[in-house]
């Protein structure tokens, strides 16, 4: 029994412990942050992808409207979580700090679309969301370049 | 037919593991009863006066409820399984719950069956806590 | 013809039984980032699941063994109450999944907040454990379930590369740009989506909630080796379908909703209705089944009376179990922990958990002195070890996995 008590604690005192250096993330290096950012990147191709699919169902008559709100206001909110998380690393030295607020600029003003998109969408304005799929797909565009050369 | 089976048959003997102890007790209406938690035995010394010299040990009762299980866990957990149980019987009696062997009908491969219905038996009292704390009070449960 | 229907009727109900909100999130996941190149870990869960759940259904049937009574008497009270209390908190956990699932759906329709649709679902939810007849709940949520056909249909109406799906199907490689841990990692959680151990608890209990004889061991194989299979077609359904809508947007599923897209590009509203009944029937389903497998599990253990055969005054002890589960279970997901996280997780622990409930079944199914001739033929017993040693090292690979990839980050 004994024996038994000493191994489980061991073993949860190591899963603690992994669960612990999990969330601290390590000082990384140019290569690294360029990496962040363009995971980053590839997220937010994904979410917009997920919103523009939305918004376009909806313009065709497909999807109802609570739906497709809430898929774009998921997307939204995650473009969000996307921008503050690449926000909260430090750019480890001044070409990443460069490629911060380029990656920043295209990232903000991708996320910034998906409000406008969702704002049009609620208030039924069809002509509002074909503006905002329109910038979108510019934004699509720049996020994509962003993934390719980071 | 297995070999262990058949030597049972042949010899009818019955081991505790394999027959009795965590087998599933079968009031006569049908109802599940509880669990042969821990078996009991009468003493092996001999009885005082006895003429007939030692008594053999003889199974009298089967076990069942929180103080008959808190032991066969053992350890530390199995300590405060038993402590709880104390707790809850009324009058602080540390005997486990006891199923005399006569109640025993037979004992068949879906568990051990017993003459009495559930009502009769002495193990009831999570249940009739359960039943009149919480379940009763709550409409449709066709009390 | 009654008994043909009835028949049918029980295939119908395991096909939607199947299906939960796991299958749901990881189908729809994987199918949108690794397209059909772990359609085999779908197959794979289901044939485990189908020997597996033929087993314990037989073990039910002829030897009268719930799963956790032959827990119990084969691993002995100390291994058997670990068993029970990882048992017990893994459905805590595929409870609040399913909770917030069925939420999640209403939130879709009604616009409405899934929080504030959580505790009215599991009151409903729960008033329907109490209420409702055994057979209903089964059958009700079963054929309900089946609106996820919708996923097949929708499939013949995308443009679906049937080649491409072929090929990555039975020569699976992991794609570019995705690691060898994330890759196992959703192989994994697909696993334990299939194979959620309340499933086998759920199906062993419910034959005896059905009173099954050893007369109804033909009735059982029909709903088991018929009814899974097809269930896991619908799982792969859902997969192959995210896969020419999802994928070439590189859209990462991390919302129940998005797991509908492709339902609603092929079919449109009418789809997109009956897509969501589907994942409310099943999800709702799931819950219930999930909350009485808890009570299953932990009266069986214990020696109580159980079951919804008996009116719940005779069995207070297991209807206080499945309220409790409910309470405990809404009040996990109502700390705002994101759902679909908390399904991930739970499939996954779910298939390291695998061996405790499946062991137990396939020792006692080879045992004569219960079986009788029933006993385990010589297929189930190389599949159902085969198997067992699949989920073994699974069980292994699990937590490292997790860790390793950050629950599939």
């Amino acid at each position: 029994m004994r024996c038994w008590a000493v191994v489980t604690c061991r073993v949860i005192v190591i899963a603690l412990l992994s669960v612990l250096t999990s969330c601290v993330s390590p000082a990384i290096d140019s290569a690294g942050y360029r990496d962040k950012v363009g995971h980053a990147a590839e997220k937010m191709t994904g979410i917009i992808g997920s919103a523009q699919l939305a918004a376009e169902q909806d313009l065709a008559g497909k999807a109802f409207g609570t739906y497709a709100d809430q898929v774009i206001s998921d997307a939204e909110q995650d473009a969000q979580s996307v921008v503050g998380q690449l926000d909260s690393v430090q750019p480890p030295d001044e070409a990443s700090i460069t490629l911060r607020n380029q990656a920043d600029d295209v990232l903000q003003n991708a996320a910034g679309q998906l409000s406008d998109l969702r704002i049009a969408q609620r208030r039924g304005d069809k002509a509002g969301m074909r503006q905002s799929l329109k910038d979108l797909s510019d934004s699509l565009a720049k996020v994509q370049q962003l993934q390719d050369s980071a | 037919m297995t070999r262990k089976a058949a030597t049972r048959k042949a010899t009818s003997l019955m081991w505790a593991n394999e027959g009795l102890l965590d087998r599933l007790l079968i009031g006569i209406d049908g109802e599940d009863v509880g669990m042969v938690d821990n078996l009991e035995f009468s003493d092996a010394t001999p009885a005082s006066g006895a003429a007939s010299g030692a008594a053999e040990p003889e199974l009298t009762a089967l076990l069942c409820g929180p103080l008959a299980f808190g032991p066969r866990l053992g350890g530390r957990i199995g300590t405060w399984w038993t402590a709880i149980g104390r707790r809850l019987r009324p009058d602080g009696d540390p005997a486990p719950n006891r199923i005399p062997i006569q109640l025993v009908r037979r004992i068949s491969h879906r568990g051990v069956e017993l003459a009495v219905p559930a009502t009769e038996l002495p193990n009831r009292r999570v249940f009739d806590w359960a039943r009149s704390r919480v379940v009763d009070k709550i409409p449709g449960s066709g009390a | 013809m009654k008994k043909f229907l009835q028949l049918g009727l029980g295939v119908v109900t395991a096909v939607g039984g199947f299906v939960d909100i796991g299958n749901l999130v990881t189908s729809g996941i994987t199918g949108a980032r690794f397209g059909a190149s772990l359609t085999w870990a779908i197959i794979i869960g289901t044939i485990g699941m189908t020997v597996y759940a033929e087993m314990a259904g037989r073990v039910s049937a002829v030897g009268g063994r719930t799963v956790f009574h032959a827990v119990r008497e084969r691993l002995g009270v100390r291994t058997a109450l670990v068993n029970m209390i990882a048992s017990g908190l893994l459905n805590l956990l595929t409870l609040a999944a399913e909770l917030g699932g069925v939420a999640l759906v209403l939130q879709l329709v009604t616009g409405v907040n899934y929080l504030i649709w959580v505790p009215i679902v599991a009151a409903v939810m729960w008033l329907a454990i109490w209420r409702l007849p055994f057979t209903w709940l089964e059958n009700l949520f079963g054929v309900l379930g089946l609106a996820l056909i919708v996923f097949v249909v929708a499939l013949f109406k995308l443009p679906t590369d049937w080649h491409g799906l072929w090929q990555q199907t039975w020569h699976p490689r992991v794609p570019n740009g995705e690691g060898h841990p994330t890759y196992f990692f959703y192989a994994v959680s697909l696993f334990g989506a299939c194979l959620v151990p309340y499933q086998v608890v759920f199906f062993s209990s419910g034959g005896r909630e059905e009173k099954w004889s050893p007369g109804s061991v033909t009735e059982m194989r029909m709903n088991s080796l018929i009814g899974f299979p097809l269930g896991g077609l619908l799982s792969i359904a859902i997969m192959f379908a995210a896969v020419p809508v999802l994928q070439p947007r590189g859209v990462d599923v991390a919302h129940l909703g998005q797991v509908a897209l492709p339902v609603t590009q092929a079919l449109g509203v009418t789809g997109l209705a009956i897509a969501l009944l589907g994942f409310f029937a099943a999800t709702f389903a799931a819950g219930a089944e999930c909350a009485l497998s808890t009570g299953y599990l932990i009266s069986q253990y214990f020696g109580w009376p159980w079951g919804k055969m008996h009116r719940p005054a005779a069995a207070p002890q297991f209807h206080l179990v499945c309220l409790a589960a409910v309470i405990a279970a809404t009040g996990f997901i109502l700390t705002t922990i994101d759902p679909v996280t908390v399904t991930l997780v739970s499939v996954v622990l779910g298939a390291a958990a695998v061996p405790l409930t499946y062991f137990p079944v396939l020792i006692v199914a080879n045992d004569r002195d219960y079986m009788g001739d029933r006993v385990n033929r010589r297929l189930s017993n190389t599949l159902g070890t085969l198997f067992l040693v699949v989920m073994l090292v699974t069980s292994l690979a699990t937590l490292p996995l997790l860790f390793i990839t950050k629950a599939g980050l």
